[in-house]
């Protein structure tokens, strides 16, 4: 079969006429000397009896068969040194005499040409490794194809010619000249060589049938790490590049370290550092040195190599010289500087040589391994450093200037809690307002924040006034509400405020107490609305979307955040950073006529009038007025004074409600961040009042013009009136006595004279009297209103003196009496018939 | 005190990724820098990085695993979450002498991660169970 293959290509090689023309232009020659060369090589086989067999039937081509068959089983027993024994049977002598004769001379040369041939073919084929036992039916095979060739001349070269003849043949077509020499040569030669040839033939045939095994164990790789058999590096990348820089600086180390035993080295070299240990830990393998800088007194930490530290064996106290190339590294989050690559570091001998043996016998304390779950993994959405940051706690004496990655994004830092509730931070954050809520307020929110399995923290001190807050804005333009510690005093107050507003300050412990929305929480975003847009533009996260017109949208959410004590720093002495937006002071006729819906407005304005809403604590309606709606001409929907609703979320300091009680005074105040909507001012918790100091430039020129009093003043408006008096209410005229100290009507006779008030307990022979009196008044300017006014204490005496009278006082006295102009803040407006009115006096100062 | 080699190693990282992102490119230095830090696991590390040796694997449910290719052929399964590796050169040097910060395999799915050289592939939930399980690679 393999021999089949073998004749395919033979004869896709074969130019027939070419073979043939060699063939007969060498057949004589080949024929000569090939009986001869076979005859030579025939007698390399004379040790065998086969050979000599062989000579004896030269002239059958079965015998020639045979022959074949026979050398190559020859060559078979010859490897295994047995004499080979063939029995020729006579059949096959009678069938070549049964042969036509005609044909035995072509056989007969051929027999002869194949001989050799064959002889050689067979060499091929066992150089090739081809297995002895298929030889002997390949060359029957072969034999049989010949004879049933229909061109036996031609193709009987032709199958024999699986041979160097015919290889030779076919390379050297190109001439036909060297082809006889060269088919000469081909045949002759190794017939020349016969005679050695065999032996080695034999030889090599048995090296061949030995190599394969060898071959399969080599191919055979053995289970080791290969890597450190296999050496070999891409060509030109980074692994090779990185091997030549090292094995460079390794003989350069060897060589350094040869050269400073001999020579002493001079410190003052540049590029060489000084340093002093001052500790030394072994840590996976390395020995890291906390150390000193010598020339500049700076600490750093040095890492040593295992060789290098084994070499220089740092100790506490000694003075190293590290000589060029190192490497200094700021690890951020890290204190100090890392000094790297210190292999070319000579330890400084201060000491006697004694001294250096003994400390050689320290040992380095050990650092325990860093923790597994510690990753170096960054995901590819983080910009900072993925490293938790340590609780404060838990950091070294120099915690306060523990700079670890300060993020400048509020909601990285709010991402780092998660959802555990841890904390979070360090963050930092333009603090952009601080104020103070009351106290019932922060306790609600301190149930939210307190984690699960946490004790619960103490109940609040009664002492507490209130709790510190700041809205505090990123570089992002995110904003926060932060709940800072609780407060006692207002001086606390204030001196926080000015600590912090405007400042640039590091959040640290952060907890996420709530994600607040624009619908859940509109009065804090109002407040956000007025500080944006940011007075530089702010920084934009790598993942969100830039709007096209480049405009940053007003945030719609943002978080409350929980900070505690201390934890709120701020950084850089006085600067007040350039994102603070300070509250803008507008004239009350610029808010009024503002038609937004809602927004933030800060004014300054003087009070006129005081006047408690309800019963609710604290929740009061200032009237109050500036410049701008005192001498501004008159426009008709702007009035001369505007009211504040003051609600109780805002924590009015101690000072301010002390000026707002004293009746004579008309203080000024500063408004800040107060809520104006649909046309009411509004105080809540993020504002702020402040007493200002009363300046002539802006104060409002006594006495205080209200508007008149007509039927379209609004409820809960001050106003003017004068007008006559034209009934009494009876049912709420009275007059009783009141202590002449505080007022009370709580007095009780005390023995003897006089009376005591059982609220400050002073004694007194006279009381006071109050009186009540309500009357309804007919103003010009109102028509047929009804107007009826609670007239103050002074007014009422001075109507009532004008009519005295020991039984009292008759009500026909005070009818007709003209009054006015009166200020009065109007109460109760009812429209739904005629006009009706309440009014009551106050006292305008 | 926290672990310092940690942390230069982290920053090592950062310096690597940011300059490679800009340059495509190592500097001398911080080849030098990751070889005294790391030890001879770099040099090994860096190989398996060019051959592109690192592959990540994700999946819908969100689970992210390395797989690094070691230069015998061997598929080591390197989480995310934490720093293991489960060839015998981790178990041995880092975990129970404690001599390195980490195997060829952890540094080479660092170094591509920074480099931004990491094969990605998507598998499914099941066959993420198999990886994650132990059981045979992901995708052959």
């Amino acid at each position: 079969m393999s021999k089949r293959k073998r004749n395919l290509g033979m004869r896709c090689v074969l130019f027939p006429d070419d073979v043939k023309d060699a063939f007969r232009k060498s057949r004589k020659e080949p024929n000569k000397t090939s009986t001869k060369s076979w005859e030579r090589c025939g007698d390399s086989f004379l040790d065998t009896s086969v050979v000599q067999n062989l000579q004896t039937s030269e002239k059958t081509s079965r015998g020639v068969r045979k022959v074949v068959q026979t050398h190559v089983t020859g060559v078979r027993e010859a490897s295994t040194d047995e004499p080979v024994h063939i029995a020729w049977s006579s059949s096959e002598d009678e069938e070549s005499d049964t042969e036509d004769p005609p044909r035995q001379t072509p056989q007969t040369s051929r027999a002869h040409k194949q001989h050799p041939v064959d002889y050689y073919r067979s060499l091929r084929m066992l150089s090739a490794g081809v297995d002895a036992d298929d030889l002997p039916s390949i060359d029957s095979d072969s034999e049989v194809e010949e004879d049933n060739s229909t061109s036996k001349d031609q193709t009987d070269f032709l199958n024999p010619v699986a041979s160097p003849a015919d290889i030779s043949v076919y390379s050297s077509n190109d001439d036909e000249d060297p082809e006889e020499n060269r088919t000469d040569s081909s045949l002759l030669d190794p017939a020349d060589t016969s005679r050695q040839s065999v032996s080695e033939w034999v030889r090599s045939a048995q090296a061949i049938l030995q190599t394969p095994q060898k071959q399969t164990t080599k191919t055979i790789k053995t289970p080791e790490d290969s890597s450190k058999k296999n050496r070999k590096f891409e060509r030109g990348g980074l692994a090779e590049k990185l091997n030549r820089l090292h094995s460079r600086q390794r003989s350069a180390i060897s060589f350094w370290r040869h050269q400073c035993n001999s020579s002493t080295s001079a410190a003052d070299r540049p590029g060489v550092l000084t340093l002093r240990i001052l500790g030394v830990r072994e840590e996976c393998g390395m020995q890291v040195a906390v150390c000193v800088r010598l020339p500049e007194n700076e600490k750093c930490v040095a890492l040593f190599s295992k060789d290098t530290a084994a070499q220089l064996q740092p100790t506490p106290g000694d003075i190293v010289h590290i000589y060029p190339p190192w490497q200094n590294l700021v690890v951020e989050g890290e204190l100090y500087p890392v000094i790297l690559n210190t292999h070319f570091s000579q330890k400084v001998c201060v000491e006697t040589e004694n001294a250096a043996c003994l400390r050689s016998g320290v040992s380095v304390e050990k650092c325990r391994p860093p923790q597994l779950t510690r990753c170096l993994w960054r995901s590819e959405t983080s910009r900072g450093s993925s490293e938790k940051s340590v609780p404060c706690e838990q950091v070294s004496e120099s915690s306060c200037s523990d700079r670890r990655c300060v993020r400048d994004s509020l909601l990285d830092a709010v991402e780092d809690c998660g959802s555990s509730g841890s904390q979070g931070g360090p963050v930092e954050v333009v603090v952009q307002r601080v104020y103070c809520i009351p106290i019932g307020r922060s306790e609600s929110v301190s149930l939210q924040h307190r984690t699960p399995g946490r004790p619960p923290s103490r109940p609040e001190p009664s002492d507490h006034v209130g709790r510190l807050c700041a809205v505090v804005q990123d570089g992002y333009g995110m904003f926060a509400d932060v709940l800072l510690q609780c407060v006692s005093t207002d001086a606390e107050i204030q001196q926080s405020s000015e600590q912090l507003e405007g400042r640039v300050c590091v959040l640290q412990g952060l907890r996420v107490i709530q994600r607040l929305t624009r619908d859940r929480c509109s009065s804090l975003f109002s407040l956000i609305d007025s500080l944006w847009p940011p007075l530089a533009a702010p920084k934009s996260h790598e993942d969100l979307l830039q709007s096209p017109s480049g405009k940053v949208p007003t945030p719609s959410f943002c978080y409350r955040l929980s900070v505690q004590q201390g934890h709120m720093v701020p950084l850089s002495g006085h600067h007040v950073s350039p994102l603070y937006r300070p509250p803008v002071l507008q004239t009350l006729r610029e808010i009024t006529q503002d038609a937004s819906v809602k927004h933030r407005c800060s004014f300054r304005a003087a009070l006129v009038h005081k006047h408690l809403l309800g019963w609710n604590a604290g929740e009061m309606l200032l009237f109050v007025t500036d410049l701008s709606l005192q001498t501004e001409p008159n426009a008709e929907s702007v009035r001369k004074s505007v009211s504040v609703c003051v609600s109780p979320s805002c924590l009015i300091r101690s000072w301010v409600s002390q000026a707002l009680d004293d009746s004579p005074g008309r203080p000024v105040l500063r408004f800040r961040d107060a809520v104006m909507e649909q046309g009411q001012i509004f105080c809540v918790e993020q504002t702020v009042m402040e007493l200002e100091p009363d300046e002539p430039a802006f104060s409002v020129p006594r006495p205080v013009i209200l508007d008149q009093l007509t039927p379209e003043t609004p409820a809960l408006s001050l106003c003017t009136l004068t007008g006559v008096i034209v009934e009494v209410d009876e049912s709420t005229a009275f007059s009783w006595p009141a202590c002449s100290r505080c007022g009370s009507c709580r007095l009780e006779t005390a023995q003897g004279e006089g009376f005591q008030c059982l609220m400050c307990g002073a004694m007194m022979d006279e009381p006071n009297t109050k009186m009540r009196l309500d009357v309804f008044v007919c103003c010009p300017s109102m028509g047929h209103c009804t107007v009826k006014v609670k007239l103050q204490q002074k007014t009422i005496t001075s109507l009532l003196n004008s009519t005295q009278s020991p039984e009292g006082y008759a009500v026909e006295s005070v009818l007709g009496a003209e009054i006015g102009p009166l200020s009065a803040l109007v109460q109760v407006v009812n429209r739904s018939h005629a006009v009706w009115m309440v009014l009551e006096e106050f006292d305008l100062h | 005190m926290g672990s310092c080699l940690l942390s230069v190693a982290e920053q090592l990282f950062k310096d690597l990724q940011r300059t490679y992102t800009q340059t495509k490119h190592i500097p001398d230095d911080l080849l030098i820098a990751l070889r005294f830090v790391f030890g001879p696991c770099a040099l090994q590390a860096l190989d398996l990085v060019e051959k592109r040796s690192v592959k990540c694997v994700t999946s819908p449910s969100g689970r992210k695993v390395f797989q690094v290719l070691g230069g015998s052929g061997r598929l080591y399964t390197c989480y995310s979450s934490c720093h293991y590796c489960p060839c015998p050169a981790f178990s041995f040097s880092v975990l129970r002498r404690n001599e390195s910060l980490m195997c060829k395999h952890l540094l080479a799915a660092c170094l591509s991660q920074a480099m931004g050289l990491c094969q990605q592939e998507q598998v499914s939930d099941q066959q993420m169970t198999h990886v994650l399980s132990g059981q045979t690679e992901a995708n052959t």
